[in-house]
């Protein structure tokens, strides 16, 4: 018996593995299938954050990604929990949101079209800085 | 009870040390976020960027023009040598999977067999063949059954495999895997520019002066070890020419338009690319005569 508890305990870590890299593929499978016609699946972004404390600033996840001039990104989100929002970011100014902060509309997908090769931010927040669960996904699409 | 206790500990350790890396969490102030004046420091962003170079982005680009398909453009997977050091390997891997992404976006899929058998011995002697899934991608190829199914298998798993290897500390590999799909896309664009005379098609090998530069920046950080340090000097040969490309920025505005209910931003600041015909013909020859090199053609 003695014997038998670190066999289980190792088989359940890598049954808990498997089936963790299963379900995440799923999702971002999943929601690569939700990206809309012409669109060719890049990166997910795989995004679990939690609430916001208090007097504390709300959490983020944030990806540093090239992008190329003359190409259509398409991001789309698909989310477990809360409701996720996605901007992109330019060295210094954002360029794409998801979410308008003055209509309060949502656009899922988006479509970006760059013009200028180089390096970007994605940046993935959570609305009202509650906690949330969620998969993005960038998406090339097809002139 | 002692010894189950500690037993169980070890365990929990254990679980949460082989559990997935979890996602990046930085703390910013929303409003810092809602008015776009985030700074991230260019140290930070060489650490951790992405799609440096993506196995379809160039063929997409090709496709898009109407530029007909080619095999002389690609590399003979039977071509590469069997007796090879994981640094090779890493680079024929990406220089095949960007071959593969060719294939799939010209839905050459029968032809894209002898590719993905390579790649995934490939895969298999650098051990993470585990990503790579060969049987379900292999059917779907030869069945053409479900080409955006393939498609997205086919670059999941690339991703998957170069995730893997960084976090399991062989950034090295991932940086020479990433370095072999850009070099195989950036041969696929001069190819076809030797071919057909398009403005566009010749913006976007100019623009590949800034991605090597990231690029370089990446290899760089293993610049002591011999191999990469070669790989690292061909590079360079390739950024010498590229000196003499000349981009300038337009500022502007991103404009957004909404169409059939969905939001296209379209960002207004541009680059242009002034490169001469004649550096372009010099960074042609020279992307043949290295990426050749590193192919065994």
């Amino acid at each position: 018996m003695k014997i038998l508890n670190p066999i289980i305990a190792i088989v359940f870590c890598f049954t808990t593995i498997a089936m963790t890299q299963s379900d995440r593929k799923e999702r971002v499978q999943d929601c690569a299938s939700k990206s809309g016609e012409g669109a060719i699946y890049l990166k997910e972004f795989v995004v679990s954050l939690p609430k916001v404390t208090k007097g504390e600033r709300p959490p983020m996840y944030r990806q540093a990604i090239i992008l190329r001039g003359n190409n259509i990104y398409r991001f789309n989100l698909c989310n477990d929990k809360g409701q996720s929002i996605i901007r992109v970011y330019d060295s210094s100014n954002m360029l794409v949101s998801s979410y308008d902060t003055k209509t309060h509309k949502e656009y899922n997908p988006i479509n970006f079209l760059c013009r200028k090769t180089g390096q970007y931010n994605i940046i993935i927040t959570f609305k009202d800085g509650k906690a949330g669960e969620a998969v993005g996904i960038m998406s090339h699409v097809m002139k | 009870m002692i010894k189950n206790s500690s037993l169980l500990l070890v365990v929990l350790l254990f679980l949460a040390a082989c559990g997935q890396r979890p996602s990046e969490n930085l703390e910013v102030n929303m409003n810092d976020v809602e008015v776009g004046e985030l700074q991230i420091s260019s140290e930070t962003m060489n650490d951790i960027i992405q799609n440096i170079a993506s196995p379809i982005e160039v063929a997409a680009l090709i496709s898009s023009m109407n530029i007909p398909f080619s095999t002389s453009y690609l590399a003979d997977p039977d071509n590469l040598s069997t007796n090879t050091t994981s640094f090779e390997m890493a680079y024929s891997l990406g220089a095949l999977s960007a071959d593969l992404g060719y294939l799939n976006i010209y839905e050459k899929t029968g032809t894209a067999v002898n590719y993905l058998s390579s790649i995934n011995r490939l895969a298999d002697a650098l051990q993470i063949g585990q990503f790579f899934d060969f049987a379900t991608i292999k059917r779907l190829a030869t069945t053409s059954s479900n080409l955006d199914s393939l498609m997205f298998i086919s670059i999941n798993s690339f991703n998957n495999m170069d995730d893997y290897l960084r976090e399991t500390d062989r950034s090295n590999l991932s940086a020479l895997m990433i370095a072999g799909v850009w070099m195989e896309g950036l041969f696929l664009a001069t190819q076809v520019a030797v071919q057909n005379s398009n403005e566009e098609l010749k913006s976007m090998i100019g623009e590949q002066k800034l991605i090597l530069n990231d690029l370089l920046l990446i290899l760089n950080n293993y610049k002591n070890e011999e191999v990469i340090q070669g790989y690292i000097d061909d590079f360079e040969t390739i950024k010498k020419i590229y000196d003499d490309v000349k981009i300038t920025y337009e500022v502007g505005e991103p404009q957004a338009i909404e169409k059939d209910g969905m939001l296209m931003v379209i960002q207004s600041e541009s680059s242009h690319v002034m490169m001469s015909d004649d550096t372009l013909q010099r960074i042609i020859q020279v992307t043949q005569e290295i990426r050749n090199l590193h192919m065994n053609i």
